[in-house]
């Protein structure tokens, strides 16, 4: 699994169990609020929470977009080594050289048919990265590859009744 | 009941709940039930068809089940059928059955519909255009899924003719009007006279009312009654449904004048453009009247009124401007060197962040309104709760996608077909069936025909449900892209879509046992509705 991906499933695990274990402590309560007749809850507590509440849900996606700016694809683009010329058609990639060298490489996708994606994968089958592109335009991903060994692209964006069959490759050595 | 000018209590003297209409006219309650009743039953029936298309898309990517023809043909009818599922699933089905739910609701909350041309042509058209749309999908092959990925429809490889894009740019366009005068209907609705009453307020004002200014601003709007909460998002989501239609609906009508103009073409990153800004705003039509019945029901379950002040008007003020600029965080991976769509993008990510408000804060008001209370557990409060519990698991989700950094990872991979299945199905579908359930007295004077069967159907969608969409997310999470009607091998991917399979069994029989159980209490004695049982 990428790392961003691992990172995203053990934050979206914690983060889950959290919210759901406080949901069934809500649910739980009803059983004392039944025995309460529903009577005891401090509703003026809970009224005065509301505005406090707010102000942690925006902080937390205040920090979130903050901390994650450094990740924005277009904002951080290193020098190029080296540069891939990519013409996605229905249904295949053709990638103009097939073989890099390690190191930052752009990739520059253009499409003359319909919309296509172009998504990376490593030696290993881990997903790097992707990027889309729409006809009559030029998409460039930029993005360091440092395994060598034979790289594949599936296309992400559905694209006909080929879609499934449109798999390009590409090598990277030392 | 007859349509008379009689007025009829809602509920007892004495238990009037909180923020139903004192009392309603007899004929404004026995014409819109009878309207309630027809989208629902039309909107169920789409479910059957649009589940059905479900099962054999997902049996036929593991392999179980064959489709007619060639490699080619199956896969082209394989993309037929998962464009025709998820037109069918979230708009003829959940949306259509919301719409319906959402004039019922204001009925009960005194905003009855002031005139029933607008609710009348928005069912017809919907049907009509589902019709279209099964039509060319099934019938004609038209293969360019739900999102109509201009310009895919007119690069077909031979697969379908201009005509069947013809066809369903006019089906879907259809199913827009049928939005667009749902809203119209709604909007003519809360800005009568149902709140300002004697208050000389002028059409602005009213709707200002309606979208709770009263509590931020009393001395600038005021009522004769305080805007009961359901009615906020009904309201935002009819504003907002109205305006963002109309981009897609002319990205439609361009695609039909390219039918019968071969040479006049769309630019591609503005059809996309055009498409999102309706695409993502549609989830909320779902979402939003989700919420208003939620208002509704939990604090009648509850026993109290919702836990809400004016912090969470503002968040619906905020709700409401947001959805109309977030659509372009479903392009975050579009951005072509030399043009503005990356400046766009950046922009979309905090306001998509600042959609999150108004769930943050209805989440934590209804856990309020729920703490401590004397709950009423019934089949439909337990399919409400699980509802609101996948809400906020799936909404979790959704904060993860609107990130850009992490969606470099996640777009297009069946992580996202994970999250809005459970988004759709298990926060919002089990709030469907929870009106439903809480519905049956009202609406078909019965008592539902077993209370056991609704437990089966409650725990089989839960069981099967999450299995289901945690198969799809473990794949996504493991880069899997979505769309692809057999994935590729190498990857070990498949053995996530095998998993999934049993799952989708449970799920799709526990449904069906629901669906039972409530054709037989329809088909049961009328008027059998045992006493200490909510009205709601």
């Amino acid at each position: 699994m990428n790392g961003t991906l691992f990172f995203i499933t053990i934050l979206y695990s914690i983060v889950t169990v959290i919210g759901v274990a406080v949901y069934f402590v809500v649910i739980a309560s009803t059983k004392r609020g039944r025995r309460e007749g529903g009577g005891e809850a401090p509703i003026a507590s809970m009224h005065r929470a509301e505005p406090w509440w707010a102000v942690f849900a925006l902080v937390v996606v205040t920090v979130l977009f903050f901390g994650t700016l450094a990740g924005v694809p277009w904002l951080n683009r290193a020098k190029a080594d080296a540069t891939v010329n990519v013409k996605a058609l229905q249904f295949v990639f053709v990638m103009q050289p097939a073989t890099v060298k390690a190191g930052n490489v752009d990739f520059k996708v253009t499409s003359d048919d319909v919309s296509h994606g172009f998504g990376l994968f490593d030696p290993d089958g881990k997903m790097v990265s992707q990027i889309q592109v729409v006809p009559g335009v030029t998409s460039t991903l930029s993005t360091k590859l440092t395994k060598t060994g034979k790289y594949k692209i599936l296309c992400f964006e559905y694209c006909g009744v080929g879609h499934a069959q449109m798999i390009g490759q590409f090598e990277v050595t030392k | 009941m007859t349509a008379t000018h009689e007025h009829i209590s809602v509920m007892p003297a004495g238990t009037l709940p909180y923020d139903d209409a004192p009392v309603l006219n007899a004929a404004d309650v026995a014409r819109t039930e009878a309207l309630t009743r027809r989208f629902w039953w039309t909107s169920t029936l789409f479910l059957v068809i649009a589940g059905l298309l479900g099962l054999i898309l997902r049996s036929y990517q593991a392999e179980i089940i064959s489709l007619p023809g060639n490699q080619t043909d199956q896969a082209n009818l394989w993309y037929a059928l998962m464009t025709a599922h998820g037109l069918g699933a979230f708009v003829a089905w959940a949306a259509f059955f919301l719409m319906g739910s959402m004039l019922w609701l204001l009925m009960r909350l005194g905003f009855p519909l002031r005139t029933y041309v607008f609710a009348e042509l928005s069912y017809w058209t919907m049907v009509l255009g589902t019709l279209g749309i099964v039509i060319s999908t099934l019938l004609m092959r038209f293969a360019g899924s739900w999102v109509a990925l201009y310009p895919l429809p007119f690069h077909s490889q031979g697969r379908w003719t201009s005509a069947a894009t013809g066809v369903f740019s006019a089906s879907v366009l259809l199913a827009g009007v049928s939005i667009i005068t749902w809203c119209v209907a709604l909007i003519i609705s809360v800005t009568g006279p149902a709140i300002s009453g004697e208050q000389k307020t002028g059409w602005f004002g009213r709707l200002g009312l309606a979208l709770g200014f009263g509590y931020l601003w009393p001395s600038r709007f005021k009522a004769d009654r305080e805007v009961p909460y359901p009615i906020i998002p009904i309201t935002v989501i009819g504003i907002n449904m109205f305006f963002m239609t109309l981009p897609f609906a002319l990205l439609l009508v361009l695609m039909l004048v390219q039918v019968f103009d071969s040479s006049f073409s769309t630019d591609p990153q503005l059809a996309k453009n055009l498409l999102w800004a309706f695409g993502h705003p549609v989830v909320y039509l779902l979402l939003f009247p989700v919420v208003a019945a939620l208002y509704y029901f939990i604090p009648r379950y509850a026993k109290r009124p919702l836990v809400f002040g004016k912090v969470v008007v503002l968040a619906w003020t905020i709700g409401l401007l947001a959805n109309m600029f977030l659509w372009a965080h479903h392009m975050y991976m579009d951005y072509p060197d030399g043009s503005a769509q990356s400046f766009l993008n950046m922009t979309h990510e905090p306001i998509t962040f600042a959609i999150t408000l108004p769930s943050a804060l209805s989440l934590f008001g209804l856990a309020c309104t729920m703490w401590r209370s004397d709950f009423e557990w019934s089949p439909g409060s337990l399919f409400m709760i699980a509802g609101i519990v996948g809400w906020l698991s799936a909404g979790f989700q959704g904060v993860l996608n609107a990130t850009i950094q992490f969606n470099v990872v996640l777009h297009n991979t069946l992580w996202v077909v994970g999250h809005f299945h459970h988004m759709a199905l298990l926060a919002m579908g089990m709030v469907i069936f929870g009106i439903f359930y809480a519905g049956v007295p009202t609406l078909l004077k019965r008592e539902l025909y077993s209370e056991k069967l609704a437990k089966i159907h409650f725990w089989g969608m839960l069981i099967g449900g999450y299995g289901w969409v945690i198969c799809w997310l473990g794949q996504g999470l493991d880069g899997a892209p979505r769309r692809w009607d057999l994935l590729p091998d190498g990857f070990g991917w498949q053995i996530w879509t095998e998993l999934s399979i049993p799952f989708m069994i449970v799920l799709a029989l526990s449904i069906l046992t629901g669906l039972y159980n409530i054709v037989r209490t329809a088909m049961s004695s009328p008027w059998r509705v045992k006493e200490g049982v909510t009205r709601v």
